[in-house]
C-alpha cells in the first residue's frame, strides 16, 4: 500500500524536517504516527497525501513510484486518499450536504447517487438534522464530524487524519476513534496523527513514533518495538 | 465542453475581478475607437484618392479674358479627341465662385479679378494616361495650361492614411498587451482570494481541468460582460462624432463609413475580448497550479 525508503524532507533551502523515513504500511493497517510537537508529523502526513514532494529517498504509493510519477498521475492516487485535516478545511460557503459530496462530484459520480451517499453518510455521523448547514455555524465537533464524513465518503483505500480529535471533547474523541475502528475494519488503511496518549492506549494499534524527524521504531499492540519497514520486532 | 463549470468551488458573488469586466469594457472601447477610426479614415481616404486618380485638372491663366476663353476652348476641342478622356468640361463661373468661396467669401469675386479658367477632366475607367505627354499636347494649342494629376496630394494622404493606421494598429496592439496584464493581474488575484478552496479541491483529487474549468466560467463571463459595455460605449461614441461631423456639411469632412467585414471585426469585439480574456487567464492559472504538487 505504501512504502517510504530513506525519505527525507526539506522545505525550500531550509534542513530537512524528515530524515531518513523507511516504512511500510500494509493494506488493512491501523497505525498512529505520534510524536512531540515540531516531530514532523504534519510534514510525512503531507508526503503521504501527496501535498509535497521528498527532497530525497523514495515513495511508493498504491504500487505507484511518487517520485517519478506525472503530476497528471497524482489526481486519481488522492482520490484514493481521504484526509481529515487538523482544521478541517471545509468549504465555509457550502452546506453540509454539498461539503461532503464534493468529492463524489469530482470523481464523476451521478448526481442521484451522490446525493443518495452523502445523506446516508450525515445520517451515520449524526448530521442528517444539519444537512443544509453551512460550516461557521456548526460546532467544533460537528464540522469534525462532517471532515470525516467527507474524507471517507468516496470509500478512500487510506484515510489519513492530522489530530482528528484536537478540537472535540473526550467523549467525542472516543466516539470518532470508535468510527475510524469501524472503517479500518471494513478495509480501509489508517493512519493516525495524534497526541493524545489515551487514544492512542485504548486502540492499542501500532505506533509510528516520531522524534526530531526521524522515525523511532514502533511498538506492537502488545508494546513490543516493531521496525517499521520490516514490520519485525526489534531484537 | 460545456460552459459552466460542472463543480463550482467558488461562492457566488464573493469572486474577485468584478472589475475586471469594466476595465475590458475600457479597453474595448478604446480598441472599438482605434479600428473604427482607422477604418473609417482608410475608407474616407481610398474614397478621395480614388476620386483623385480618375480626374485631372487643367488650370489656364491669363489676365486676358477673351486669350483665356480661346485656349480654353483650343485646350477642349484637343482634350475631346484625345483617347482615354471620358469627360472634359469647363468650370462655370458659378463653380469657380464656389471654389474660391472659402477664401474671398460669399459675392466678392468681382468681375475684373482674374480668375484662371478650370477644365475638369475625368477619365475612362481603368484608364493609364501619361500626363506629362498629355501636358506637352495641351501646351501646343493653350501655352498657358497648367494639368495637376493630384499626384502631389495623393502621395501625401497615401502617407498621412498609412500613418493613421499604423497609429490605430499600434494602439490596437498596446490595448491588447495591457487587457493581457490586467487579466493576469485579476486571475492572480482570483488565485490568491481562493487559494484555500483550490488547496482543498486540489487535495481531494480534483484535476487541474476542473479547477480552471471555475475560472474560465468567470473570465468569459467579465470578458463578455466587458466587451458588450464597452463596444455599446464605442458604437454610441462614433454615432455621435458622425453626426457631428455629418453637421459640418458636405465636403469639409468625408463620410464615415465601414466596410461589412470591418463592422464584423467590430461585432466581434466582445466574443474576441472574453477569448483574450480566457487565454491569459489559463495561462496563469495553469502555471500556477503547475507549481502545486
Amino acid at each position: 500500500m505504501v512504502r517510504f525508503e530513506n525519505v527525507g524532507m526539506r522545505y525550500g533551502m531550509g534542513g530537512e524536517v524528515l530524515k531518513d523515513i523507511s516504512l511500510t504500511l500494509e493494506p488493512g493497517s491501523f497505525h498512529f504516527l505520534t510524536g512531540p510537537s515540531g516531530a514532523g508529523k504534519s510534514s510525512l502526513l503531507k508526503l503521504l497525501y501527496l501535498a509535497h514532494r521528498p527532497s530525497r529517498g523514495l515513495i511508493t504509493l498504491f504500487g505507484k513510484d511518487i517520485v517519478t510519477a506525472r503530476r497528471e498521475e497524482l489526481p486519481a492516487l488522492r482520490r484514493r486518499i481521504g484526509v481529515v485535516f487538523q482544521d478541517f478545511r471545509l468549504f465555509d460557503h457550502m452546506t453540509a450536504l454539498e461539503n461532503i459530496a464534493m468529492p463524489l462530484r469530482i470523481a464523476g459520480d451521478k448526481e442521484p447517487a451522490i446525493l443518495k451517499k452523502s445523506r446516508e453518510l450525515l445520517d451515520w455521523v449524526g448530521l442528517s438534522d444539519r444537512m443544509n448547514a453551512r460550516p461557521p455555524t456548526l460546532s467544533g465537533g460537528e464540522k469534525q464530524r462532517l471532515a470525516i464524513a467527507r474524507a471517507v465518503i468516496a470509500r478512500p483505500d487510506l484515510l489519513l487524519a492530522d489530530e482528528p480529535t484536537g478540537n472535540v471533547d473526550a467523549d467525542m474523541a472516543r466516539r470518532l476513534m470508535h468510527l475510524f475502528v469501524e472503517l479500518n475494519k471494513i478495509g480501509t488503511t489508517m493512519v493516525i496523527a495524534t497526541h493524545d496518549r489515551v487514544l492512542v492506549d485504548a486502540v492499542r494499534a501500532p505506533e509510528l513514533r516520531l522524534r526530531r524527524g526521524e522515525l523511532e521504531l514502533g511498538r506492537t499492540p502488545g508494546g513490543i518495538p516493531v521496525d517499521p519497514l520490516t514490520r519485525m520486532t526489534a531484537p | 465542453m460545456t460552459l459552466k463549470p460542472v463543480i463550482q468551488f467558488i461562492p457566488r458573488g464573493r469572486e474577485t475581478g468584478g472589475l475586471l469586466a469594466w476595465v475590458i469594457a475600457v479597453m474595448v472601447y478604446l480598441c472599438g475607437l482605434s479600428l473604427a477610426g482607422g477604418f473609417g479614415v482608410k475608407n474616407a481616404f481610398s474614397g478621395w484618392t480614388g476620386e483623385l486618380t480618375q480626374s485631372l485638372s487643367i488650370q489656364i491663366s491669363h489676365t486676358d479674358s477673351a486669350e483665356r476663353e480661346r485656349q480654353t476652348g483650343a485646350a477642349l476641342v484637343l482634350l475631346a479627341d484625345t483617347p482615354g478622356i471620358a469627360e472634359a468640361r469647363a468650370m462655370t463661373n458659378r463653380e469657380l465662385a464656389d471654389l474660391l468661396e472659402p477664401w474671398l467669401g460669399s459675392g466678392n469675386l468681382t468681375d475684373d479679378l482674374p480668375v484662371p479658367a478650370m477644365i475638369d477632366v475625368t477619365l475612362a475607367p481603368n484608364t493609364t494616361i501619361d500626363t506629362g505627354a498629355l501636358a506637352a499636347h495641351i501646351r501646343t494649342v493653350a501655352p498657358d495650361a497648367r494639368l495637376d494629376d493630384h499626384q502631389q496630394w495623393i502621395g501625401r494622404l497615401v502617407d498621412l492614411a498609412g500613418a493613421v493606421e499604423w497609429t490605430a494598429a499600434g494602439i490596437v496592439l498596446l490595448i491588447v498587451l495591457s487587457t493581457i496584464a490586467v487579466v493576469m493581474l485579476g486571475t492572480q488575484a482570483g488565485l490568491a482570494a481562493h487559494r484555500g478552496s483550490i488547496e482543498i479541491m486540489h487535495l481531494i483529487g480534483a484535476e487541474d481541468k476542473t479547477i480552471w474549468a471555475e475560472f474560465r466560467y468567470r473570465f468569459m463571463i467579465h470578458g463578455l460582460k466587458g466587451g458588450v459595455i464597452g463596444l455599446a460605449l464605442a458604437a454610441g461614441t462614433v454615432l455621435l462624432l458622425t453626426k457631428l461631423a455629418g453637421k459640418l456639411g458636405d465636403g469639409l469632412m468625408p463620410q464615415f463609413r465601414l466596410e461589412i467585414w470591418e463592422w464584423a471585426i467590430l461585432a466581434a469585439l466582445p466574443l474576441l475580448a472574453a477569448l483574450l480574456a480566457i487565454w491569459t487567464a489559463r495561462l496563469t492559472v495553469m502555471r500556477a497550479l503547475s507549481k502545486m504538487m
